[in-house]
C-alpha cells in the first residue's frame, strides 16, 4: 500500500511538472509573438481563440503531427539522444523551484547547486545535436554553443556567490526568507546585471543566440531536426528561460515576497516580467559577433564578477 | 587633363590606334579608339595610370569578326573612352587585362563564355554564369539551342556523383582541418540564388569564391530577339527593387541615340517616381541588412514605410514592383493631383521615420561593433574592381552619375552626394541613410516645380530605330552605375545590348575584402553590399 502511495505521488508530481512545463512553453510562445508584434507595430496571432490564445496549441499539434526526417550519414546515438537530453534536465530542475513558501516539490538544502549542475547539462545536448547531424552549419553551431557556455557559466556562478555569502545558505527557500525586508538586488546590483547578461547567453537568447543564428548558420545545431524532436529543443529553450528567470527572482528579487497579492502570483509576476525583458531585448538589438561575445565574457564579465565578490567579502568582514 | 587632348598620349602607347571623337550627348562616348589586340594591354595600363576605371567590357559578334569593347571612365566627372579590339573568328584570342584591372576578370570570363573568345593569360578561365562544363556560346549570332547532348548530361551526372563522394564526410572521419562550406544557393543571407563557396578554418574565412548563374535569364539575348519596345519588361526585372531607375536607363539610351525630346512634365514625373523607387530600395536594404545582423524589428518598420511608396508608385503606374512605366519620350500615364498630395504627406512622414531609424540604430552599440572596421573597401580597391554607387561612395569615391553625368533634369535641383571615409560596413550604412534624405529632397523640389503640360512627346515616336552605331548611357541605379551599351545596326531590333550592372562589379570585390574575417562578418558585408541576384546574373 505504501509503495502504491509513493508511486501515486511520483506520478502526480511528474504530471504537475510536465503539465506546467507544457502550458508555460505554450504561453511563452504566445507571449513572445504578442510582445514582438506590439514592438513591431503588428497584431500578432488573432484568429484562434481570444487574441490568438490557442494559436500555439494549434501550432503544437501541427508540430507533433509532422514527419520525422532523419538525414543520411548521421551519428545515430547522439543525434537521437540530444532532444531527450535537452528536455530531461529542465524537468528535474523544476522539482526544486519554490513558487511559494510551501509550494514546492523538493526542498533541498543545496538547491542552488542542484540547479546549476543540471542546467550545465544543456550544452551537452547542443553539442550532441550538432555533432550527430552531419552538417557543417550544425557543427559550427555546436562549437559555438560549447565555447559560449564555457565563457558564461563562470560569471554566472561568480555573480551568485555574493548572494550566497550574504545569506549563508544554498537552500532556495532560505535565500528567499533572507530577503524578507530588502531584496538582494539592492545589495548586489552589479551581480544582478552580470547574472542577467550571463543568463541571456546561457539560454541562447538574442543578442547572444549564436548557436542558432539563423542568418549566419541557419538555425545551427537544430537545423536537421523536425517534428517532435525539434519541438523538444523548442520546449526546453522556453522552459530554460522560465528557470533562469525564476532563479533570478529567487536570488535577487525576493522570490514570492510582496504585499497584498498571494505568494505564487508575486513570484510568477516577477518571473514573467524578467522574461518580458528578455523578449524586449531580443527585438531591439542586433546579434553580437562570436569573438565579441567571448571578449565580453572572459575579459569583462568575469573580472567584474570577481571584483564584486571581493568587495562583498570585504564589506561582510567589516 | 581632359579627354580631348588625351588622344595624343593614346597614339603614343598604341601607334596603330584610330581615334574618333563622336558626339557625346548622342553616343555617350568622348573618344572612341580602335586598336590592335597586341596593344590593348599597354593602352589599358595607360588608362590605369591616368586614374580611369574599367566601366564595362563586352563582347560583340560582328558576323565576320568578334569585337571586344572596353569602356573606361573617370570618377567625379564623366570622361568616357570606348576602346574596340577586333579579332577574327578563326583566332579569337585577346590578351587579358585582368592583371591591371581585376574587374576585368569576371567581365572577360563572361565574354569568353558567351562568345567563345579566349583571353590569353587569364588567371581563371572557367565559365562564370553558364554551367561550368557547357560547350555552347549563346550570344553568337545564329546560335540555336539544341539542348544538352546525352553525353554532356552523363558527364555532369558522373561529376556530381564524384563531388558528392568527395564532400560528404562519413562518421568517424571527422578531422581538425580547414573545410569548405556552401553558403547558398539557399541561404537566408544571400537574398536569392547566390552561392558562395567559403573556404574556412573554424569561424575564420580563408577564401571566398562566388558561384553565379542561378538566376541567369539571358536578358541580353532576349534584347536581341525582340524589338526595342519588347525589352521594356526586362528592364524592370533586372534589378527588381529599383525597376523605375532601370526603366529610365533603357529610355535614356534609346532616346539619346534617336534624339527624342522628353517634355518637362514627363522628366519631372520620371525623377519623382525614380527617386521614390530609390528610397523604397534603400528601405528594403535597411531592413534586410539589419535582419542579417540579427535585428528583426527594423525589417518590419522599413517594410511598412516601403509599402507606402509602393502604393504611391501603384497610383502612378498601376504596378507594384516590376514597373514598366516609362516609354520612349515620356511616361505611360500622367500623375494626378491626389498623387502629388499623398507624396507630399509621405515625405513629411518619412522624415520623421528616418529620425526614428537613426535613434534606434545609428548609435546602437552592437550595430557599431558589428559594422565598424568590418569589410573595409579602400578607394583604390573600389577603382580596381569598378565598384560604384553607395558602395564606392562609402569608400570616399565621389562618383554619382546624377552629378558626374547628369540627365538634364538633375541639374535643376539641389542635392548632396554623401561620402564615407573608411569604406567599412558602417560607412555604407550611413551613406545609404543619408541618400534617402537626399532623395526626399529631390522629390520635394520636383513636386514643387512640377509643370503642366504633356507627359509624352508629341507625336509619339512610332518607329524605334536608332541609327547604326554604338551607344553607352548610364544612370545611377539604387546600387550603382547601371550602364547600357547598345549596338544598333539601324534595324528595328537591337543588335547587341550589354547590361553593365552595379551588383556584378560590386560583388567581384568580395574575395578581396573578406579574407581573415569571420562568418558573421561575411554576412554583414554581403548585407552592406546590397546585392540583387538577377542584377548580377541578368
Amino acid at each position: 500500500m505504501d509503495m502504491l502511495l509513493v508511486m501515486l505521488k511520483i506520478g502526480m508530481y511528474a504530471a504537475i511538472v510536465i503539465g506546467f512545463i507544457t502550458v508555460n512553453a505554450l504561453f511563452l510562445v504566445w507571449m513572445e509573438r504578442k510582445v514582438s508584434a506590439k514592438i513591431q507595430l503588428r497584431h500578432g496571432p488573432m484568429e484562434v481563440g481570444w487574441h490568438g490564445t490557442f494559436q500555439t496549441f494549434a501550432d503544437a499539434i501541427k508540430l507533433f503531427g509532422k514527419e520525422l526526417i532523419t538525414p543520411v550519414n548521421i551519428d545515430k546515438v547522439p543525434y537521437l539522444l540530444a532532444p531527450m537530453l535537452a528536455m530531461f534536465p529542465t524537468i528535474l530542475i523544476f522539482l526544486v523551484i519554490p513558487i511559494g513558501e510551501n509550494l514546492h516539490i523538493l526542498d533541498l538544502n543545496v538547491g542552488v547547486l542542484y540547479i546549476f549542475a543540471f542546467s550545465a547539462l544543456g550544452v551537452l545536448s547542443i553539442f550532441m545535436a550538432g555533432y550527430g547531424s552531419n552538417n557543417k552549419y550544425s557543427m559550427l553551431g555546436a562549437v559555438r554553443g560549447v565555447a559560449q557556455s564555457l565563457a558564461y557559466e563562470i560569471p554566472l556562478l561568480l555573480s551568485i556567490l555574493g548572494v550566497i555569502m550574504i545569506c549563508g545558505t544554498l537552500n532556495l527557500k532560505g535565500i528567499v526568507m533572507a530577503q524578507d525586508n530588502v531584496w538582494f538586488v539592492l545589495y548586489q546590483p552589479l551581480a544582478f546585471v552580470i547574472f542577467f547578461i550571463s543568463t541571456l547567453a546561457e539560454t541562447n537568447r538574442a543578442p547572444f543566440d549564436l548557436p542558432e543564428a539563423e542568418s549566419e548558420i541557419i538555425a545551427g545545431f537544430h537545423t536537421e531536426y523536425s517534428g517532435i524532436r525539434f519541438a523538444m529543443f523548442f520546449l526546453s529553450e522556453y522552459t530554460h528561460m522560465f528557470i533562469v528567470s525564476a532563479l533570478a527572482t529567487i536570488l535577487f528579487l525576493g522570490g514570492w515576497n510582496g504585499p497584498f497579492l498571494p505568494e505564487p502570483v508575486w513570484f510568477l509576476l516577477k518571473v514573467y516580467f524578467l522574461i518580458f525583458m528578455m523578449m524586449w531585448i531580443r527585438f531591439t538589438f542586433p546579434r553580437i559577433r562570436i569573438d565579441q561575445l567571448m571578449t565580453l565574457g572572459w575579459k569583462i564579465l568575469i573580472p567584474l564578477a570577481l571584483v564584486n565578490l571581493l568587495v562583498t567579502g570585504i564589506v561582510l568582514k567589516l | 587633363m581632359t579627354v580631348a587632348n588625351f588622344s595624343s598620349q593614346i597614339s603614343e602607347c598604341a601607334p596603330s590606334a584610330q581615334i574618333e571623337t563622336p558626339d557625346f550627348s548622342k553616343t555617350g562616348h568622348h573618344l572612341t579608339v580602335t586598336v590592335n589586340r597586341d596593344q590593348i594591354a599597354a593602352l589599358t595600363q595607360k588608362f590605369f595610370d591616368e586614374q580611369f576605371f574599367l566601366e564595362s567590357l563586352s563582347g560583340v559578334d560582328l558576323i565576320e569578326n568578334f569585337q571586344v569593347t572596353y569602356h573606361f571612365n573617370r570618377f567625379k566627372k564623366t570622361e568616357r573612352v570606348m576602346v574596340r579590339v577586333q579579332v577574327t573568328k578563326e583566332d579569337p584570342v585577346v590578351p587579358t587585362v585582368s592583371h591591371i584591372f581585376p574587374s576585368a576578370n569576371w567581365f572577360e570570363r563572361e565574354a569568353a563564355e558567351f562568345y567563345g573568345m579566349k583571353f590569353k593569360d587569364h588567371p581563371n578561365p572557367v565559365r562564370l554564369i553558364l554551367p561550368e562544363f557547357s560547350t555552347y556560346h549563346p550570344l553568337v549570332k545564329g546560335y540555336k539551342d539544341e539542348g544538352d547532348s546525352a553525353k554532356e548530361v552523363q558527364d555532369l551526372i558522373e561529376l556530381e556523383e564524384a563531388i558528392q563522394k568527395l564532400i560528404s564526410p562519413t562518421v568517424g572521419q571527422l578531422q581538425t582541418k580547414d573545410y569548405f562550406v556552401n553558403m547558398g544557393p539557399q541561404h537566408p543571407s544571400t537574398h536569392g540564388l547566390l552561392r558562395l563557396l567559403l573556404h574556412m578554418k573554424g569561424e575564420r574565412i580563408l577564401g571566398v569564391d562566388p558561384v553565379l548563374g542561378y538566376a541567369h535569364r539571358a536578358d541580353e539575348k532576349m534584347a536581341e530577339i525582340g524589338n526595342y519596345l519588347q525589352f521594356w519588361p526586362n528592364t524592370g526585372r533586372i534589378d527588381y527593387l529599383c525597376a523605375m531607375l532601370y526603366n529610365w536607363g533603357w529610355a535614356n539610351v534609346v532616346e539619346k541615340s534617336m534624339g527624342i525630346e522628353v517634355p518637362e512634365r514627363a522628366q519631372h514625373i520620371r525623377l519623382i517616381v525614380s527617386e521614390l523607387n530609390r528610397i523604397a530600395s534603400h528601405l528594403l536594404w535597411l531592413g534586410t541588412f539589419l535582419l542579417d545582423l540579427g535585428a528583426f524589428t527594423p525589417f518590419l518598420y522599413t517594410f511598412a514605410d516601403r509599402e507606402k511608396i509602393v502604393d504611391l508608385l501603384e497610383m502612378a503606374s498601376g504596378e507594384r514592383i516590376t514597373f514598366v512605366y516609362f516609354t520612349f519620350g515620356g511616361v505611360l500615364y500622367d500623375v494626378d493631383e491626389q498623387f502629388v498630395i499623398q507624396t507630399r504627406a509621405f515625405i513629411k512622414e518619412m522624415r520623421d521615420h528616418l529620425k526614428d531609424y537613426h535613434k534606434l540604430l545609428t548609435k546602437n552599440v552592437i550595430l557599431l561593433k558589428r559594422t565598424k572596421d568590418v569589410g573595409i573597401i579602400s578607394k583604390e580597391v573600389a577603382r580596381l574592381y569598378g565598384a560604384t554607387g553607395p558602395v564606392a561612395r562609402a569608400s570616399g569615391v565621389d562618383y554619382d552619375i546624377r552629378k558626374a553625368e547628369p540627365l538634364s533634369i538633375y541639374t535643376q535641383f539641389e542635392f548632396d552626394v554623401p561620402l564615407g571615409e573608411n569604406g567599412d560596413c558602417y560607412d555604407r550604412y550611413t551613406v545609404r541613410m543619408e541618400e534617402m534624405e537626399q532623395s526626399l529632397r529631390l522629390v520635394e523640389q520636383a513636386l514643387d516645380k512640377l509643370p503642366e503640360g504633356a507627359f509624352q512627346c508629341k507625336p509619339a515616336p512610332k518607329r524605334i530605330k536608332p541609327e547604326a552605331g554604338e551607344y553607352y548611357q548610364a544612370i545611377e541605379g539604387g546600387r550603382g552605375e547601371f550602364g547600357i551599351y547598345l549596338v544598333s545596326d539601324g534595324k528595328d531590333k537591337p543588335y547587341r545590348v550589354k547590361l553593365r550592372t552595379p551588383c556584378f562589379s560590386n560583388l567581384s570585390l568580395l574575395s578581396e575584402v573578406s579574407k581573415g574575417l569571420t562568418m558573421p562578418d561575411m554576412v554583414a558585408i554581403l548585407g552592406s553590399l546590397d546585392l540583387v541576384i538577377p542584377d548580377i546574373d541578368r
